[in-house]
């Protein structure tokens, strides 16, 4: 096992998280113990940026003790591992408008304690504009306009 | 001189001019006492507190706890940890989402429900007085007013010879015991009516404040009976604009395509019931209920995703049916 990035080992052709919250998953990933550690595998085709990390992204800037603002975060998939590489000294607030997916995001927060679920429009960060400054921002709305929401929100946050 | 105020979920702050803090008061590390601060204005004790400055709430010292609410929360004592404050603030979130997510999930299975009740209760409503004007038309066949008011003046009067202008009538003569149960069942149409006027009320106010996008479009009866008709905000936000265009005309549509060749495809269902549509001329109608039914799409989504109100889309849509004449 080697660690490629801090907090993210790959096996093989596979990489891993260290489980925050051991004996349990978020989206049915498979988990695997390795000298007593738990950890869970990033499945590429569930997550853009495991995908990328496997295709050679040359530097990850999420480490230990991040504080990440992640727009478009979904039901937490890729989050979840976010989640596992910044610890509980890290800290994500996740915008997400889909109520649906918030539903199930909450019970993710709600165990691991380092994300923060955000039930709002990421074009209208007002609605949150009582977070604090991230030290990076993560976007994956899948909108055409992302570009400019990124931009207003890197302003503000 | 002025004192740069603003809330945060950890208390409220001032700041002068250079970002020195001034004051501050913390509150408990308690996630609904955080939700009151975020919500309510900031206490006028607060304002008072501070001597010999302006007093100016700004994005100017939002800005700064932004920046150091990890370090005030820790320095002036709010917790001990950065642990315990990224829990307070995963607490908070997930306090506010849920609130949020409440109001959302309830008030559009309301309105379906009271929507559809209404529906039922309208076409009771019509039976029932159509009964009305046969039995009492035995009586006296020569009464004719709108629904509402023939019901009221029956309840009220009873016999044919107690109402006001009666002369002569070629109806059968009636007594005491046959006009009681008539009257009874009048007054019984009539707290139907309240009842009636009671859930329009309801759902107008309901829909209003639930699809503030929606109703900016059609009438918010028209909307409550389109969500009735889709199921849920939920559903009506995930349908098609052409969907949206036919709810209601579903048996029209499977005639049509059933039978392609003899049967047109319906060109609106319960949209027809828009006033643009109904009094449009022949050729326009259609045009106008398909950039209808299309501001509708986007405006359920909105309703549905974000709640918030977009005035752009009414007159975006009002444009377009301006362009078609
Ligand atoms: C491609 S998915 C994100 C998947 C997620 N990043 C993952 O890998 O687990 C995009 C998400 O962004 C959300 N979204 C799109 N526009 C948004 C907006 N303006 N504000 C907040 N969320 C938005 C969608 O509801 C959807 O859940």
């Amino acid at each position: 096992m080697k660690e490629i990035f801090n907090g993210v080992f790959r096996v093989g052709k596979n990489i891993y998280t260290k489980n925050l919250t051991p004996g349990s998953r978020v989206y049915g990933e498979k988990l695997f113990v390795s000298a007593g550690v738990e950890y869970r595998e990033w499945d590429p085709t569930r997550s853009k940026l495991s995908a990328a990390i496997l295709n050679g992204l040359t530097t990850l800037p999420i480490r230990s003790g991040s504080v990440i603002l992640y727009l478009g975060i979904s039901a937490g998939t890729t989050a979840s591992h976010i989640s596992d590489i910044i610890g509980k000294d890290g800290l994500i607030y996740g915008v997400e408008f889909a109520e649906r997916m918030m539903r199930e995001l909450i019970p993710v927060s709600e165990k691991r304690k380092n994300i923060i679920p955000i039930l709002a429009d990421a074009r209208k960060a007002e609605e949150y504009s009582w977070i604090e400054k991230t030290d990076l921002i993560y976007v994956d709305v899948a909108d055409p306009q992302e570009m400019e929401i990124f931009i207003r929100n890197a302003k503000m946050f | 001189m002025i004192a740069h105020i603003t809330k945060s979920p950890i208390g409220w702050f001032a700041f002068d001019d250079s970002g020195e803090l001034l004051y501050y008061q913390l509150i408990r590390p308690d996630p609904e006492e955080a939700l009151g601060v975020l919500t309510k204005p900031i206490p006028k004790t607060f304002f008072n507190s501070i001597k010999g400055y302006e007093t100016k709430e700004d994005g100017f010292a939002r800005d700064i706890i932004s920046n150091r609410i990890r370090e005030y929360a820790l320095s002036l004592g709010f917790v001990e940890t950065p642990r315990e404050l990224n829990e307070f603030l995963t607490s908070l979130g997930i306090l506010i989402t849920k609130k949020k997510a409440k109001k959302f999930i309830t008030k559009d299975k309301l309105i379906v429900q009271a929507s559809s009740t209404l529906d039922d209760l309208n076409k009771q409503i019509n039976t029932f007085f159509e009964h009305l004007c046969e039995w009492y038309g035995l009586h006296y066949p020569e009464l004719k007013l709108d629904n509402e008011k023939y019901v009221k003046q029956v309840a009220q009067y009873g016999l044919r010879e107690e109402m006001p202008g009666f002369k002569t009538s070629s109806g059968l003569a009636l007594s005491e015991r046959d006009i009681e149960i008539i009257k009874s069942y009048s007054s019984f149409i009539l707290s139907a009516l309240q009842l009636k006027k009671e859930l329009e009320k309801y759902i107008k106010e309901a829909t209003r404040e639930t699809c503030p996008n929606i109703t900016s479009l059609i009438e918010p009866l028209l909307a409550a009976r389109i969500l009735a008709l889709a199921g849920s905000l939920e559903r009506l936000a995930r349908m098609s604009s052409s969907t949206i265009q036919l709810l209601g005309a579903e048996k029209a549509l499977f005639r049509h395509l059933k039978n392609k060749k003899k049967v047109k495809p319906p060109k609106y269902g319960l949209i027809f019931f828009d006033k643009r549509i109904q009094n449009a001329p022949k050729g326009e109608a259609g045009k106008i209920a398909r950039i209808l039914a299309s501001k509708l799409m986007m405006a359920a989504k909105i309703d549905y995703y974000s709640g918030r109100f977009e005035p752009k889309l009414k007159d975006d849509m009002e444009k377009e049916i301006g362009r078609i004449k």
